[in-house]
C-alpha cells in the first residue's frame, strides 16, 4: 500500500520518522502516518524524534499492526483533503462513499484478531493516544459484552469474581431491572 | 481486566473507554456486577457524568401537570419498563420530602433532566405561587424565592391569577458538572407577554416584556391561559392560539411576531417541533393521523414561503380519540382514549378500558406505546416526559 500511487510520491518527499519497538525493531514511517498518534505528534513538535522514537511498551508484532492501521487511515485523511477539487461534487461524494466503505472493510478485517492481540492493541492505542484505533478496538470489547450476564462476562474474559457474596447480592438487588 | 498472565490488565481509564461505548444502561449495570474493579469504575461519579453526557437518559414515564404525582412509568412490553418501574420504586414521586406546612399540596408543572418543578399556592392572596425544584430520586429540593413585588409591579403583571412556570428548555445542554437550572414563568397580559426568569446560579428573578401585535382587549384574564399553548423549538417559544394563528417570541429583538399557519390546522391540536436543520415543524392532529408541515426558519414570519406538508404519520387504529399531551427533546407524547361508543356495551362491573399513552420519535417517526392506565390524566391536562437512569446509575440533578 505504501509503495505505489501519487499519494506516496508526496509522502516520500515528506519527513520520515523511525519508531523503535520494545524488542528493538525499527520501523520507518512517514510523519503523516506517525502523527495519527498524539503521543508521537507531541514528540515531533518538541523536536525529540532524532535518532528514532523508542516505544518500550509496544512489541514489534503489535507495532506492525498499529502502523498498518495508521498508514491506511493517514491515506484516508490525505485523500479527503486532496481530492475535493478534482471531482464534481456528485463524483466526489461517490468516491468518498466508496472510500469510506473500503475503510470500514479494512477496520472489520483489522479486528479479526485473537483476544490477546486485541487487548495489546488497546493498550498500544491508549499509550500512543490514537483515538480512532482506541475507539475501534474498545468498541469490539464493548460489543462483546452487550446482552451478557456478569457470569458470561467473567467467563469470556477470565475475570475472577472478587465480590463478597454480600456485595454481589447488594449489586444484584440494585440492578435487578437490568436482568429482567 | 483481572485475568491470567497471558492477558493484559487494563487500567481504569481503558475500562472507562470500553464502558462508555455501551449504549444501554442495562449492559452497563450488568457489567458492573462482574467484579469489584468493574463496579468501582462504573460507580464513579465522573464516569457516570461522562456516560450521561454521551448517552442521554431514556424517557421512563411521564408526570401529569397540575397533579401531585405520581409517575406514570413505561409499561411492558416497552423496553424501558423494568428500568421505569425500578425508578418508580426507588424515587418519591409523591414529593413527600418537600415540606408543605400549609393546606395546599405541591403540584407538578414541569420536568427536565431528572428534575421536577412543583408549584403551590401558599395563600389565596398571593399573586404568584411558591415554586420548588426537586430531584425525586435523591429526595433533594430547592425552594425558589418568590417573584419580588416591585419587579412584578414594574411589569404590570401583578395580580395575574394565571401563570405558566416551566424549566428553560434552552438550558438542556448541561455541562457534565453542571447542577444549575433555569426557570421561566410567563404571564399573558392583554397587550403584552411578561416573562420572569430565574437562574439558580444568581438566585434572582428578572423580568422581560414583549409587546404583542395581536392584542386581546377582553377583560376576562383567565381566558388567556387556556387559549395559549406554549411550544419550544430551535431556541424560540411559540404560542399557538386555538382557532387562529401562532405567535413567536423573538428574545433577541424582544418582540412577539405573528406566524400564519395552514388554515386547515386552525382547529386541530398542534405541536411546534424542530423539523431538521433550520426548519420549523408544525405537527397537527387530524383524524387518527398526524400531519407534519414545515417551513424554513427564517421565513416563518413572512409570506414568502408556504408551509410544506412533509409527511403524514398514521396512528394505531384503536377506535380512540387522540390527543397531543406533551413534547420534549425530539419526542411527542400522545394519549389515546377509547371512544365512548365501545364502552356503552360493557357492564358496570367491568374494568374500564385503559387509556394508552404513546411516544412519537421525531427522528424516526416511530409511534411506540409507552404505557396504559385505567386512571387517565384529566381531560385538559398536559403531561411531561420524565427522562432518567434508574438507580444506581443516576446522579443527583440539583
Amino acid at each position: 500500500m505504501a509503495s505505489a500511487g501519487s499519494g506516496d510520491e508526496k509522502a516520500a518527499a515528506a519527513a520520515m520518522i523511525t519508531l523503535i519497538s520494545s524488542d528493538n525493531e525499527k520501523f520507518e514511517v512517514t510523519e503523516a502516518t506517525a502523527t495519527l498518534s498524539q503521543t508521537i505528534r507531541h514528540m515531533i513538535e518538541d523536536g525529540c524524534t532524532d535518532g528514532g522514537v523508542p516505544l518500550p511498551n509496544v512489541t514489534s508484532k503489535i507495532l506492525a499492526r498499529v502502523i498498518e492501521y495508521c498508514k491506511k487511515h493517514a491515506t484516508a485523511a490525505a485523500g479527503e483533503e486532496g481530492s475535493s477539487s478534482s471531482f464534481s461534487d456528485a463524483a466526489f461524494l461517490e468516491v468518498d462513499r466508496a472510500f469510506l466503505e473500503e475503510l470500514e472493510e479494512f477496520d472489520d478485517a483489522f479486528l479479526e484478531v485473537d483476544r490477546a492481540t486485541l487487548f495489546d492493541l488497546i493498550l498500544a492505542a491508549n499509550y500512543l493516544d490514537i483515538k480512532g484505533l482506541l475507539n475501534l478496538t474498545c468498541q469490539k470489547v464493548a460489543d462483546s459484552v452487550k446482552g451478557k450476564t456478569p457470569e458470561q462476562i467473567r467467563e469470556m474474559y477470565n475475570i475472577v469474581n472478587d465480590l463478597t457474596p454480600e456485595e454481589e447480592a447488594e449489586i444484584r438487588r440494585e440492578t435487578q431491572w437490568a436482568f429482567e | 481486566m483481572s485475568s491470567p498472565a497471558s492477558q493484559p490488565v487494563f487500567p481504569d481509564e481503558i475500562l472507562e473507554e470500553i464502558f462508555l461505548l455501551l449504549d444501554a444502561a442495562a449492559d452497563l449495570a450488568r457489567a458492573s456486577a462482574a467484579c469489584t474493579t468493574f463496579h468501582r469504575v462504573v460507580s464513579a461519579r465522573r464516569f457516570l457524568r461522562r456516560f450521561r453526557s454521551l448517552h442521554p437518559p431514556p424517557f421512563l414515564g411521564f408526570l401529569e401537570s397540575d397533579q401531585p404525582g405520581p409517575l406514570d412509568p413505561a409499561d411492558w412490553p416497552h423496553r424501558s419498563a423494568p428500568a421505569a418501574h425500578a425508578l418508580a420504586r426507588a424515587a418519591d414521586f409523591s414529593f413527600t420530602f418537600v415540606p408543605s406546612p400549609t393546606y395546599s399540596s405541591w403540584n407538578v408543572c414541569d420536568a427536565q433532566d431528572g428534575r421536577v418543578l412543583l408549584y403551590r399556592r401558599s395563600s389565596d392572596a398571593a399573586a404568584f405561587p411558591d415554586l420548588v425544584v426537586c430531584d425525586p430520586l435523591h429526595r433533594r429540593y430547592v425552594q425558589l424565592p418568590t417573584i419580588p413585588d416591585d419587579l412584578a409591579v414594574s411589569t404590570g403583571a401583578r395580580g395575574m391569577p394565571d401563570f405558566d412556570p416551566f424549566f428553560d428548555p434552552a438550558s438542556k445542554e448541561v455541562k457534565e458538572e453542571d447542577l444549575s437550572f433555569r426557570v421561566i414563568c410567563d404571564v399573558q397580559c392583554p397587550h403584552k407577554l411578561v416573562t420572569f426568569h430565574f437562574a439558580s446560579v444568581t438566585g434572582k428573578w428578572r423580568a422581560l416584556m414583549f409587546s404583542r401585535v395581536l392584542s386581546f382587549a377582553t377583560g376576562d384574564m383567565a381566558l388567556y391561559c387556556g387559549m395559549f399553548e406554549r411550544h419550544y423549538a430551535h431556541g424560540c417559544f411559540y404560542w399557538t392560539i386555538y382557532g387562529s394563528s401562532m405567535l413567536v417570541q423573538d428574545t433577541l429583538e424582544m418582540r412577539l411576531s405573528r406566524v400564519e399557519i395552514p388554515t386547515v390546522t386552525y382547529c386541530q391540536q398542534k405541536a411546534v417541533v424542530e423539523a431538521g436543520e433550520g426548519r420549523l415543524g408544525l405537527l397537527a392532529l387530524g383524524d387518527c393521523m398526524l400531519h407534519l408541515y414545515s417551513k424554513t426558519l427564517q421565513n416563518i414570519c413572512t409570506g414568502a414561503e408556504e408551509w410544506h406538508q412533509d409527511r403524514t404519520i398514521p396512528l394505531p387504529k384503536l377506535d380512540s380519540d387522540w390527543r397531543i399531551i406533551g413534547a420534549a427533546k425530539g419526542y411527542v407524547l400522545l394519549e389515546a382514549v377509547l371512544q365512548d361508543s365501545s364502552q356503552s356495551t360493557s357492564s358496570p362491573q367491568e374494568i374500564p378500558d385503559p387509556t394508552q399513552y404513546f411516544t412519537l420519535d421525531l427522528k424516526t417517526f416511530l409511534v411506540e406505546r409507552l404505557s396504559m392506565s385505567i386512571q387517565p390524566i384529566c381531560r385538559n391536562n398536559r403531561a411531561h416526559l420524565y427522562a432518567s437512569y434508574p438507580p444506581p446509575l443516576s446522579l443527583p440533578s440539583i
